[in-house]
Parts: C-alpha cells; structure tokens; sequence
C-alpha cells in the first residue's frame, strides 16, 4: 500500500527550545499508526505540526501526493483530516448533537438564508447529514446522551463524543491525541473497539498518540517511539519492543 | 393616599422597555466578545456614526426605507473592514493590544464621523418617516394612555422596544437555526477546534463584525429619538455596561436578561428611592451602582462563566 502520509526531516523550534528534532517517518494509508515516547517526547507537537496547527522551521509533511512545509487546519479539514486533541475540545455550550453536527459543516451546501427559512437545499442538507450523525451515534451506542450538553458528561463519554465528531467528516485520516487518556479499563476497552472498527471497517488510516503500551501493542500496525524529540524507533509493534533504545527510553539505563 | 399600583406598574413597563433598548446595544458587545474575546470600546461610535450616516441621508432628502437600507450596507462594510483590516493582522496578539486597537478605533471613528458629516446636533423624529399611528388602529395603542389596561406608557417606546425585540428574537433564530449561527457559537467556545474541524474562522469573525453593524444602526436609531444624534450618544452606549456587568459578558440571554433588569431596576430606583439618595436623577448613576452591587455578589455576571482554571 502507498503511503498517504510521509513526515520528512521536520524540526520545531519555540524560541531555544527545540521540540521536535529532525524526525521522518511515513504512514501507510490504511494502517493503524502509534506514536508513543514519553512525557515531553514530542508526539503532541508532531500531531500539530502534520494538522497544521504548528510551523516547523525545517521539513515537510507530503499528504495525499502534496508536500508542503504547512497548512492551515481548515484546509486540513478539507483535505480530510480530522483530529482529536488532548485535553477535549468540544464545544461545551452545545449537545452533544449539535457538537457532532458541526463535524459536518463542511457539507453544509445551503446558505444561512436558506436555513434560516427552512427551504430550498437546507431540508435536503438537514435530512443527509443528520442521518450521518445519527449513523456515527449509533456507531458509538452514544444515543441516550444525543441531546445532553457535553458539559455535563462524563470525561470518557467527552472523549467519545470528540472521536464522533472527527468521524462525521468521513476523514480520509484521523488523528487522535491520547484517545484513552485518563480512561478506566472498560472505557479503554471500548476506545479500542471503536478505533479497530473504524479502521477495519471504513478503512480509515488512524495516527495516534497513546500512553497504555498494552494498548499500543494490541491495535497498531506500525509503531514510532519518541524521546527528548527525536525518533529513536520505528517499526511493527514487536520490532519495536525488542529495540534496546525504546526499552532504556522507557525503563531507564543503568550506568 | 394610598400607594399608587397603577402607577407603579407604570413605571415597571415603562423601564422594561427601555431596557429592551439597552439589552440590544448589550448585545452587540456580547457578540465580539463571545466571538473573539474583545471587548469592542468602539460600539458606541459605531452607534453614532451609523445613526449619523442614516440622519444626513434623509436631510439631503433621501427617503427613509432607502436611507436604512444604504446604511446598513455601509455598517455591513464597516464591520467587515474593521476585522480585515484592525482585528485580523492582530489575531493572536494579546487582548490587551487588540482592546486597544478598539480604542483607538472609537477616537477613528469619532473623528471621521465629524470629517464626512459634521459635529452638529442633529434631531431624529420617526414619527416623520414612519407613521407609528400605525398603532392606533389597535385600540389598545390610543395616544400614550392604554385604557384597556387604564394605563400611561409612551407610545414610541413601545415602537421602539418592539423593533428592539424584533431584532433580537432574529438574531437568536439566526444563531440557533443557521449553519452560520452554529459556526460562531463553536468559534466562541473553542478557536482551535473549530479550524479542525474546518469551519472558517475569519469569515465568522467578519460576519460577527457585520451584524455587529446593524445592530449598531437599529439601536442608534432608536436612541437617537430620545437623546438627538449627536456625540451624547456615545454616552447612552455606556448604559450597556452595567448591563454586560449584570449580564455576563459571554451570554446573550444575560444581556436581554441584564438589559431588562437595569431598565426597570434604574426607573424604580428614581421613583421610590430618590429621596433616600439625596433628590431626582439617580437615573443617571444608578444602573452603574445596580451593577456594582451586583458584582459583589456574582463577579462573573448572572449567566457569565465562572472561569475555572486547571492548577
């Protein structure tokens, strides 16, 4: 399979501090890619820098045949990538309806006008993409909190509501920042499901942040480690566990 | 003599529609802030210069429909060069920096508006472009004295607080039923969010700044009837900010809320308190002390968020 997304010799600089070393890597288009590496590795700022929310000072990302050295993160949109962040980033005064249903904004195709007065394309608009936000819904058996705000829910279920919200836009790739983050065993196992199905299939190819090394091992097809910004490894799951770097980055060296 | 109920209920309607006016210039501020996080010093001359384009329009005898429909195309221009051209090369910056881009937009504005037209006093008279005796076909609108309801309330206010009204329940419509109106509630909740999943920022912010615009033009207008068009109307622009205070500046239901309550809060207060405060016109000060008071009770305003930060 090509690759859909290739990293090449990026580096991140904020002020003197370098964040992100000279790092190269490529992602298979339908694969289940992890990044993983300790706190203050890196991974979030190469998130960003692939989605466009950072600049890098040197290196280019090729997405989809097209190298550039950044894009603004409503072109990424467009060019169907989708993201989850970090610390959630719903917005909290809507539902979660609502919430999912700006994941759809981008095939809205009737004007505020026309929506306003309920006519012409804005029924056709309402019936499609509500239908696809109900599909997503149901895909992640959310349906009783369907009009809750995500306010008032629960971490784990914010997080669901986020993954839903990426799903919507029938990404081409998802990127997902720590979608088990601070999740209990069940929720991680669900998580997991969700992920797995969305990959196998819709064949989405999925870049993902995550800290549960048993996590990892379990559903990612491809594995990049890491540490004080720089990558130190690279390769399927059990390659990456045999690597002597990963394992020192990770249990500590003995000197 | 007994105490006065008609009166008093008088009083009560009376300042519920004026508050309906000062909920709609809140509202204005409330949308830039919620939008972009600026406190926009520039609404009020906002006000003055729409208002003051409409009224010499109809002096150099241009009919009242045209001249409303001209100037609220120059605000929707205004509003959207403001963010192209003041808000968007400071995106980014401190909110300091871009309030006082604000700031020195306000004295801009002042002065241009002083440059095109002039710095006299001008009056505005509806009744002279529409004919509010409209009204009278209802029988209940009968002069300024309601007797259904055996009641005095001056019939432009209720004119006025009805356009007020009016435009607020569009806009509440506007933002709940549109695909535009669910773009700017994302952008006001969370920037970074909404760029991912690909809703475009600076056309929000343009649109905000737009309608900002009219909402400018509609409520000048209609102070313009009270205190005449000129630099005092700055000044009722002010009576907002206790509302915002009240209010919360993040929340447009605290606005109309915050609107309404300083609109009858500052009336009662000048009927039944003035002589406790040392004689008449604590109508000037009072919505000011309403709202300080306020604020020590709820600092982040009635519907405001509590702002609560991760340590």
């Amino acid at each position: 399979m090509s690759d859909i997304l290739k990293v090449e010799n990026v580096t991140l600089q904020f002020g003197g501090v370098k964040a992100i070393t000279d790092i190269s890597f490529n992602v298979k288009e339908g694969e289940v890619c992890a990044v993983i590496g300790p706190n203050g590795a890196g991974k979030s700022s190469m998130l960003n820098v692939i989605n466009g929310v950072y600049l890098p000072q040197i290196g280019t990302v090729t997405y989809n045949g097209v190298t550039r050295k950044t894009i603004n993160p409503r072109d990424a949109a467009i060019a169907g990538m989708a993201r989850t962040f970090q610390n959630i980033a719903l917005f909290q005064g809507m539902t979660v309806l609502e919430n999912i249903m700006t994941g759809r904004n981008l095939f809205m195709k009737s004007t505020w006008l026309e929506q306003g007065l309920n006519i012409g394309r804005a029924r056709e608009d309402e019936r499609v993409n509500r239908l696809a936000v109900e599909k997503v819904i149901k895909f992640l058996q959310i349906e009783s909190i369907r009009k809750t705000p995500v306010a008032k829910l629960p971490y784990g279920l914010q997080k669901r509501v986020e993954l839903g919200r990426a799903l919507v836009a029938e990404p081409k790739i998802l990127l997902l920042d720590e979608p088990m983050a601070g999740m209990n065993l069940e929720e991680k196992a669900d998580m997991s499901c969700f992920i797995l199905e969305i990959n196998k299939e819709q064949g989405i190819t999925t870049v993902m942040i995550e800290h549960d090394m048993g996590v990892v091992m379990d559903i990612s097809d491809h594995v990049v480690v890491l540490d004080y910004g720089k990558k130190i490894g690279d390769g399927t799951p059990s390659e990456v566990m045999a690597n002597q770097d990963v394992i020192d980055a990770y249990l500590g060296v003995s000197h | 003599m007994g105490f006065d109920f008609v009166y008093l209920i008088e009083v009560v309607v009376g300042g519920l529609l004026s508050g309906v006016m000062y909920s709609l210039v809140a509202i204005g501020f409330v949308l830039i802030y919620k939008s972009s996080g600026i406190f926009n010093f520039a609404q009020g001359t906002m006000l003055l210069f729409a208002s003051l384009t409409f009224v010499k329009m109809t002096e150099n005898g241009i009919g009242f429909w045209t001249a409303l429909f001209i100037a609220s195309g120059i605000m929707v221009i205004v509003g959207v060069a403001t963010e192209k051209f003041v808000m968007r090369p400071l995106a980014n910056q401190d909110l300091l920096a871009l309030f006082m881009a604000t700031v020195g937009l306000a004295t801009f504005q002042e002065g241009f508006a002083q440059f095109m037209w002039d710095s006299d006093v001008h009056g505005l008279q509806m009744n002279k472009f529409i004919d509010i005796s409209l009204l009278d076909s209802n029988p209940i609108f009968i002069s300024d004295y309601i007797p259904w309801l055996d009641l005095l309330i001056p019939r432009f206010d209720i004119f006025a607080s009805l356009v007020a009204g009016t435009l607020i329940v569009v806009l509440a419509f506007f933002f709940q039923k549109t695909n535009t109106g669910m773009a700017l509630r994302a952008v006001s909740d969370d920037h970074m969010a909404a760029m991912a999943v690909g809703i475009p920022l600076q056309k929000v912010w343009a649109i905000v700044w737009a309608v900002t615009g009219i909402i400018a033009l509609v409520s000048g207008l209609l102070w313009a009837e009270r205190v005449s068009v000129s630099f005092t109307l700055i000044e009722a622009v002010m009576k907002a900010l206790p509302v915002i205070l009240i209010g919360g500046l993040t929340s447009i239901p605290g606005a109309i809320i915050g609107g309404l309550v300083i609109g009858v809060g500052e009336k009662l207060g000048e009927i039944y308190l003035a002589d406790l405060f040392g004689g008449q016109g604590i109508e000037l000060w009072f919505a000011y002390f309403m709202a300080l008071m306020f604020l020590v009770v709820r600092p982040q305003g009635m519907f405001g968020e509590k702002l609560i930060e991760r340590v």
